[in-house]
This record gives structure tokens, sequence and C-alpha cells, in this order.
């Protein structure tokens, strides 16, 4: 697997770059800019990009707008958001304008464990990838009388693990639970919530954000 | 009117009632003229004293009171001649005509009363000559057992006198009306109406004895008819006199409107005001600029000020405060003659001016206060900016290195003893960035900058306790109205999931008529009190710095509704 990394810190970008390194994924190229990756990726043509979303010259969300000109030009390019702050606004915008094969994470998970690898390699696979804390976050406060206070504890957990972008195989792997146990789950859960089945995932992620945050 | 002066007043009512008396007696038992004519002659003297204690009264700095009094009192010892008596008669046409000697005096010293240039103080005094030109004629008057003054009976002396007396007599009043003709024709039209009567009045008076004359000269005879013309004139000076004084006295009855008028106008008709209270239309207001000598009127064109000659017919009166010009009237020379009308006036405009002042002051005060707390506010948030930068791109970093690198230990030393040390390194470093994060993002956050508001907002509603809906579309604001708002709704949410016991609350954020409106809301216990805490407070200046308002409605069980309208054209 071939990944590019753009991040303004150049001590973030050699710290990635071993992590990976590390972990056996090929670190083709990186940037310290939008255009520079731009650049880097026309050369390179990873199969995955992590992007810092802020970076110069504004130090705003470069980084969503180079992920989604990356997947418009590129859509067999995956792109990994990481933002110091989570925020379910990015997350959608980056969901609406990037598509499927794109993740979003806080910029924190890098140091924790396996996420970051775990995160790359599932959008390798075409998966879409939100962070569990802005999951969380969505979760938490859901109104009450809300149908979501109908689900059951299972129902819930399954819930978030779809808003994170997970498939039905890795939610039923992540939940120790048969493959069929979680389409059953997820079927009640579309239901009670209201939600089209959409075959899609991302759209399935998206419709499930949009529901939590609303 | 001091005491004395007081004293001198009422006693002259008796006094001028029995000279009135004893006059128009004599003249009624023993006068030549025709006695249809003797109620003129008791209104001559009787109105002139009366009408001269009156004006004394309301204009007590004015001579031109005690001089018609005069008059009147003069008018009747000519009438004592009647007697048959010889002291009597030598009294009386010692004083015969000496009442019009004053009131030429009067007529020439009108309206202010008193002779202030020399040459008139010059032609005043040759007039009252005549008077000893009359008492000489009398001494040679031939006794004939009549006059008890004669001391020398010399026909031609006394005729020669008697010539002389008349020719001064004529010549004087020509000259008197000529000074106050001048004067009327180069009053301006307040002026005139002080003058007008006077030198109306006097007109007459000439040319009825002037009719008198040349009928006499004529005919030789004083037919009945001529006795009453002059008596009619007579009649109507000291009337004219006192009321042309009044009438200028009116005019600071006129002041008390003025001061109403000036409270609510602007420069520009309160010159309009000054000029129309003083009757000047020529009336100029010129203000006086900062720092310097030169004055302008209210569009700025330079206001010239008059010589101090005699002969200029433009007058200056600045109005001052604490010794320092404020402003300046260039007005008539004649309004000089009522120095207390101008005094008057221009203490009504000094209180306009100093009020029209006082709220230039405050008003500039006010948009210098305005602007330096939107400027320190701005700078507030261009420091807030910089911190959380620095922050982002410094300290949050290097702890991201540093937790790669910790990363990468773990999977060296996965069965190491140090593990657990690693663990519990990478555990705090965890919290370090989630503080770091907090921190920063209190500092200021990076959402509404990259976002909006609306954003901003929602992100702010999804940390919170309550559930919160957010109604607002992404339309972005100037970024001072932004930040306002942002503080606003996290200190509003701040304090509903503390105090509010709310269920539910929502966020607002509209723009309606350039103004951005944020409102946040609640269905909890109410009764917020704004003043509780420097959050609100703090709230209450940052968008006061920004023109907006901030309006709070919390009653007890009605939850709480926090609502800004901020300007963003």
């Amino acid at each position: 697997m071939r990944v590019a990394i753009a991040d303004d810190s150049l001590l973030v970008r050699e710290g990635l770059k071993r992590l990976l390194a590390e972990a056996n994924i090929d670190v083709c190229g990186e940037a310290g800019d939008a255009d520079e990756l731009a650049a880097t990726v026309e050369k390179t043509h990873p199969d995955v990009v992590i992007v810092d979303i802020r970076m110069p010259p504004t130090h705003s969300d470069e980084g969503l707008q180079a992920a989604a000109e990356i997947r418009a030009r590129h859509p067999d390019i995956a792109v990994l958001v990481l933002s110091q702050y989570i925020d379910a606004d990015y997350a959608l915008k980056l969901l609406q304008e990037s598509g499927e094969a794109s993740g979003y994470l806080l910029k924190d998970r890098i140091t924790q464990g396996t996420d970051l690898l775990d995160a790359v390699r599932r959008l390798a696979q075409g998966e879409t990838v939100l962070d569990p804390q802005l999951v969380d976050q969505l979760l938490a406060r859901a109104r009450e009388g809300s149908p979501i206070d109908d689900l059951t504890d299972r129902e819930r957990h399954v819930l978030s693990l779809m808003a994170e972008g997970l498939t039905d195989r890795g939610i039923a792997e992540r939940l120790w639970l048969s493959p069929k146990t979680v389409e059953s789950h997820i079927r009640h859960i579309l239901q009670k919530l209201g939600l089209p089945e959409d075959r899609s995932r991302n759209r399935r992620v998206e419709a499930v954000l949009t529901y939590l945050r609303a | 009117m001091s005491g004395r002066v007081r004293l001198l007043w009422f006693a002259l009512w008796p006094v001028g009632a029995c000279f009135v008396v004893f006059g128009e007696l004599g003249f009624w038992l023993h006068g030549t003229a025709p006695r249809e004519t003797f109620p003129l002659d008791l209104g001559v003297s009787s109105i002139s004293i009366a009408s001269g204690l009156v004006l004394w009264r309301l204009r007590p700095g004015n001579r031109t009171a005690p001089l018609l009094v005069l008059a009147g009192l003069l008018w009747t010892v000519g009438g004592i001649r009647a007697y048959q008596n010889p002291w009597a008669f030598g009294v009386g046409q010692c004083f015969d005509g000496s009442q019009d000697l004053v009131l030429a005096h009067l007529l020439i010293a009108y309206p202010a009363g008193r002779l202030i240039r020399r040459p008139l103080r010059a032609l005043v005094a040759a007039g009252y000559s005549l008077f000893l030109v009359n008492v000489l004629a009398t001494l040679t008057l031939p006794n004939h057992g009549v006059n008890a003054f004669s001391v020398r009976d010399a026909p031609n002396v006394h005729s020669a006198l008697s010539t002389v007396g008349n020719v001064g007599v004529v010549v004087y009043a020509i000259t008197a009306i000529a000074v106050v003709g001048t004067r009327w024709a180069g009053a301006s039209l307040g002026g005139r109406r002080v003058l007008g009567p006077v030198f109306a009045a006097a007109l007459l008076l000439a040319a009825a004895d002037a009719a008198d004359a040349i009928v006499q000269a004529l005919t030789g005879s004083q037919p009945d008819i001529v006795f009453f013309p002059p008596l009619v004139a007579r009649l109507l000076i000291p009337l004219a006199f006192a009321f042309g004084l009044v009438r200028a006295r009116l005019g600071q009855v006129a002041v008390g409107d003025l001061v109403i008028e000036l409270d609510s106008i602007g420069a520009e008709t309160m010159e309009q005001a000054l000029a129309r209270t003083l009757h000047d239309p020529t009336l100029r207001l010129g203000f006086r600029l900062a720092q310097a000598d030169d004055f302008v009127d209210s569009f700025g064109r330079p206001v010239e000020l008059p010589g101090d000659g005699d002969n200029d017919r433009q007058a200056a009166t600045f109005i001052e405060r604490d010794g320092e010009k404020l402003a300046v009237l260039v007005h008539d020379r004649a309004l000089l003659e009522h120095p207390r009308l101008v005094e008057s006036v221009v203490a009504a405009a000094r209180l306009a001016l100093d009020n029209e002042q006082l709220q230039a002051q405050l008003r500039s005060q006010l948009v210098e206060l305005r602007a330096s707390r939107a400027r320190l506010v701005e700078a507030a948030d261009g420091e807030r900016r910089r911190l959380e930068r620095n922050l982002h791109d410094g300290a949050q970093q290097r702890l991201l290195a540093v937790g790669l690198a910790l990363n990468l230990l773990r999977g060296r030393i996965a069965n190491h003893a140090a593990a657990p040390l690693l663990e519990e390194a990478e555990a705090e470093l965890a919290h370090a960035l989630q503080e770091l994060r907090e921190l920063a993002r209190g500092i200021h956050p990076a959402i509404l900058t990259d976002q909006g508001l609306a954003a901003a907002a929602r992100t702010l509603a999804a940390s919170g306790a309550v559930p919160v809906t957010v109604n607002a579309n992404g339309q972005r604001f100037p970024s001072a109205v932004e930040t306002a708002g942002y503080y606003l709704i996290a200190e509003a949410l701040t304090n509903i999931s503390r105090y509010a016991q709310a269920t539910r609350a929502w966020i607002t954020i509209t723009r309606e008529d350039g103004l951005a409106r944020i409102e946040i809301g609640d269905d909890g216990i109410g009764g917020a009190d704004p003043g509780r805490g420097t959050g609100l407070a703090g709230l209450v200046d940052r968008i006061g710095a920004l023109d907006g308002r901030l309006a709070i409605d919390s009653r007890p069980g009605c939850g709480t509704t926090i609502a800004a309208e901020i300007p963003c054209a």
C-alpha cells in the first residue's frame, strides 16, 4: 500500500512516516501544503492520502478542499483528513464533497496504537471512516423522546459503528456477532429511525450523521 | 431702582399732581387760548408726567423717563403766567417754552436717554442756553405792574433777545429733527421700530408749529384752529417716547421665547432666531474656530468683525464663557442702545451654544468611545487568534510528535517491563492533548473562522448536555459579529446546562435589515439574573462595542431567551 502525507509540521510528518514504515506501508510522498500535495499526488498516485485539515496559507480548512479535489480527480485514491478539533460540520462537508473512501479522524489518533493504521487500511478498502468521538458526541445529545431512545443497547452500539463507517462485516467482527445478526440489527435500527435502507455505505453514514446532528 | 430714586419716584406723583393742578388752573381761569383746548393742555402735562413716571419704573436705567417728567412739569410752569400775579408771571415767562428744549434734548438723546457723542452734547448744551436767552428777555420785559422780574425797561433789547430766542428755537428744533431723522435713516428695522413713533411725533409737532407760525405771519392773528395741532402733537410726544421704549423692552420678553426656540434648533436657524428676536435682519452669528481668533458661520464662511468706530453701522458683541469667546454676534450698532436686550439674547445664545457644544463634544466622545471599544475588542480577538495559532502550530504538533514516538516505542517494548510506564505516559499525553485542544478552542474556535457562526454554533450545541436545535443557514457575518455571537452562544449554553434545568434549547441565527439576530432560548426554570457573574456582562460590552443590543427575557417558569442584535451592513 502506498500513502502520501500532507502536514505543515515537519515533526508530525516524520513521525507519521516512521509509524507507517514500521507497519510496512510505503510512504511514497509528503507535502507541507495543499499545492505541494496536489503535485505529489499527480506524480506518485498513492492509494491513500493522509492530510491535515489545517495547512498554509490560511490555516483553515485547506485539507478538506484538497481532499475534495483529489477525490474528484482520482476517485480511486482514498483520503483521510486529520483534524485537531472534532466537528460534525467538517465531517458532513467531507462526506458530501469527497464521497466514499474518505475519512475524518481526530489528529490525536495518530498517537494511539493502531487507530490510524486501521483507518488507512479501511480507507484503502473503499470504506468510510468517521472518528468514534464524533459519533459518541452526536449520540450523547440525541434529544429526549427521540426514536433513538427506543433502540436497545446493542442496537445503539451497532448504530455508532455504522456512523463510524464500518461495514456490516466490520461491525460483526468488532462485536463478535454473526453478519446475519448484524444485518437484522441494522434493519431494525433503520426502521426505528425511519431512515431508508440504502445499499451504499457512504450514503448510510451520511444519513445517520445527518439524523444525529439534526 | 435704588432706594433714594424710588423715594423720589413716589414723591414725584403728588408733586406732579400739584404742578398740573396749579398750572392748569391758571390756564383755565385766565388763559388766552380757547377754552376748548383745555383738555388737550391738561393732557399734555399730565400724560407727560404720568407716562414719564411709568416709563421710569419700567426702564429705570433710561434717562428718557426723568426728562419726560421734567418736560411735563415745565409745561405746567408756563401756565402759571395766567395768575395775574407779577411773580407768577415772571416765573412763567422765564420757563415759557423751556419744555420744548427738554423735548429736543429727549429727541436727540433718544433712545438711549444719554448723549454719548460729544457734538450732540454740545448741541444740547447750546439748546439749553436758549433758556438763558428767555430769562434775559424776561428781565428786559417792561414791567407795567405785571412782571415782577423786570429789571430794566429796554424794549429794543427785549425784542432783540426775543428774536434771538425764537430763531434759536426754530434752528434747534430743525437740528434736533435732523439728528433723529439721520439716525432713523441709518437704523436697522429694529432700530426704526423704536425710533419711528418718536420721529413721527416730532415731525408732526414741527409741522404744527410751523403751520402756526405761517398762519400768524400771514394773517397777523391766531385763529382758534391753530391752537389744536401743536397741542395734539405735544400730547403724542410723551406717548411716542414711552411707546417706543416699552416696545424695545418687549423685545426682552421675546428672549424668553428665544430660549425655548434655541433649545431645539441647529446652528443655522439659530442665527435666524437671533435676528428675529433682535429685529435685525443683518445680524450674523459667527462661531469661533478652535484655537483661532477667526469666526465662521454655520456654513463655514468667514464672518467679518466690524471696526470699533462710531461710523461703522455694525457692531460686534461676543458670546463668552469664562472669558473665552465662544461666538460673535455682528449686529446693527443701534442695538448697543439696548444693552439689556442684547445681554439677554447673548445669555440665551450662550445657553444654547453651551448646550450645542456639550452635545457635540459628547457626540464626538461617544463616537470615539465606540470606536475605541471596537478597536479593543478587535485587538483582543486578533490576539486570541494569534495565540490559538501558536498553540496549534507549536505545542500541539510537538505533543503529537511525542505521541507518535511513544506509539512507535510501544511496538518495540511490547513485552518489556517498561510497557506499563509507556502506557501511563501515553494516557497522560492524551490528556494533555485533550486539555490543550479545549484551551485552544476556548481561546479562539478554529471552526468559527473556517466555517462560520452556524457551524460553530452546532459544535457548541453538540458538546452541551441539553439537546439543542440550531436554526441557521450557513451565511457568514463580519468576523467581529461572528466572534461576539459565538461567545454569546457559548455563555448562554453554559448557563443553560448549569442553571436552567432545561430539557431542550434552541439557537436561531438570522439576518434581517442589516442586523444579525442571534437568539438562544431554553424551556428551563427562567429567572436568570443578567447581573450574576461576569459572563453576560462581558458579552454586553462586547456586543455594545459593535453597536449591538442584548435583550434577556427570563421570567421565572418561562424559560430564558437571550437575543442579540448586531448591525452588520
